[in-house]
């Protein structure tokens, strides 16, 4: 049975995976900003690139899966321990992709706190617009090098349009004022901003900090463990003598 | 940061050596102790550049304020890195309002930096004390303890106690 399912599976694998692909575009607007935050990047391509990447690996899971269980069941040995093996490895994979998700978005706060702080320095120094967010742009990891402001406007509507943030949408209106007013002091909204940023950085880090902090309950459980082995040793070693 | 780390691992390895007593163990954590040290040190350098940035850009926003000249303000303080971001005394167009500016935005960022490493310390000093609770316990609970385990578990012990303490500092990195 395993066999055949290996078979149709290992011929069709084309299909399969074009109509998941397709499956995954009808549902890519809800998923956009996960996708996001999952390749770091606007583009399109790389968010089907990595979709069609992610099912090709849940496709060779499912394959190997059916392998193990055909040869378990030729070695007569019992196939149960395959059930929650994988969904061990389920599990496995969603922290890795909330993690990654996370991650993702830590780099965002940090990277565009960054951005806006030498974009600022920049015009300082008496750059205009373009050149200084074409010398801050390689703060921003996703964003490309572009020929005009109305680009890199239309970068950043796209990068609120994937992560929601008000933050960003400030961020273009700021670039269309500095368009329309070259003589205009904006060094208060660009106060606001990177406050605005700072105190986003600040609960970001508070949060991975608690994280951490019950990570360490790990290594200290290990530490109380091999105390109280050690404690009881002399104990154990009579027992096992006596 | 780098003090507190710094006492952390003596700390730990003084309870190690306590706890092992007269052995050659002891021995064992010598190349233990200089690793640790070397890992402190190598990591704890680049923490600082910010630091010493703003002192030099603090010191040459003074000598500007006296009324001295840009270039000889910076040849004042031994031509020091100048960070690349900001407009060069030696440039042409070097003004003193836009670096003003600059360092006061610079200042503000290195100090809002500041202040969640500051939190974080806190809770790294936390996360020390949960480090080295469980071989102080032991230290102290082995006095209660009647019979001897023997060398050879006191020395599995230690290891196992310093690959968690490993692990522990690996979780800690992230901070």
């Amino acid at each position: 049975m395993e066999l055949v399912l290996m078979l149709i599976f290992w011929l069709g694998r084309g299909k399969f995976l074009l109509s998941i692909t397709k499956l995954f575009s009808y549902a890519r607007e809800m998923m956009e900003d996960v996708l996001f935050y999952l390749t770091y990047s606007l583009e399109t391509e790389v968010h089907e690139l990595y979709l069609q990447k992610w099912c090709y690996q849940m496709y060779q899971f499912l394959l190997s899966l059916l392998f193990t269980s055909f040869l378990l069941k030729h070695l007569g040995l019992g196939r149960r321990i395959l059930v929650p093996l994988s969904f061990l490895f389920l599990l496995l994979l969603i922290a890795l992709l909330l993690g990654k998700l996370q991650e993702g978005k830590s780099r965002l706060i940090r990277e565009l706190g960054n951005f806006v702080f030498y974009y600022e320095l920049f015009l300082m120094q008496g750059e205009n617009q373009l050149q200084a967010l074409n010398r801050a742009r390689k703060e921003l990891g996703f964003l490309s090098l572009e020929e005009s402001v109305e680009d890199y406007m239309l970068q950043f509507n796209r990068l609120f349009y994937h992560s929601k943030w008000l933050v960003v949408k400030r961020f273009v209106i700021l670039l269309d004022k500095g368009m329309h007013f070259t003589q205009r002091d904006m060094s208060l909204e660009f106060a606001q901003l990177s406050d605005e940023l700072f105190n986003r950085h600040h609960q970001d880090r508070k949060l991975q900090a608690e994280k951490i902090e019950n990570l360490m309950l790990f290594p200290m459980i290990g530490d109380l463990l091999i105390m109280v082995l050690y404690l009881l040793s002399p104990f154990i070693g009579e027992m096992l003598g006596g | 940061m780098k003090f507190m780390k710094l006492f952390e691992l003596s700390l730990m390895m003084s309870m190690m050596v306590l706890f092992l007593g007269p052995s050659l163990g002891i021995l064992l954590l010598l190349p233990i102790y200089a690793f640790g040290l070397r890992r402190i040190f190598l990591k704890e350098k680049e923490k600082h550049k910010k630091k010493e940035i703003l002192q030099q850009l603090s010191e040459l926003s003074t000598l500007l304020d006296q009324g001295y000249s840009p270039l000889y303000a910076y040849e004042m303080l031994g031509r020091f890195s100048f960070p690349d971001f900001m407009l060069h005394p030696e440039e042409e167009v070097f003004r003193n309002e836009v670096f003003q500016k600059q360092f006061q935005l610079f200042e503000k960022t290195v100090l809002l930096e500041e202040e969640i490493r500051s939190e974080m310390s806190i809770i790294a000093l936390r996360m020390g004390i949960m480090k080295l609770m469980p071989l102080a316990l032991l230290l102290l609970l082995r006095r209660f303890l009647g019979a001897e385990p023997g060398k050879a578990l006191e020395l599995i012990t230690v290891m196992f106690f310093y690959l968690n303490h490993l692990l522990a500092d690996k979780i800690m990195e992230k901070l």
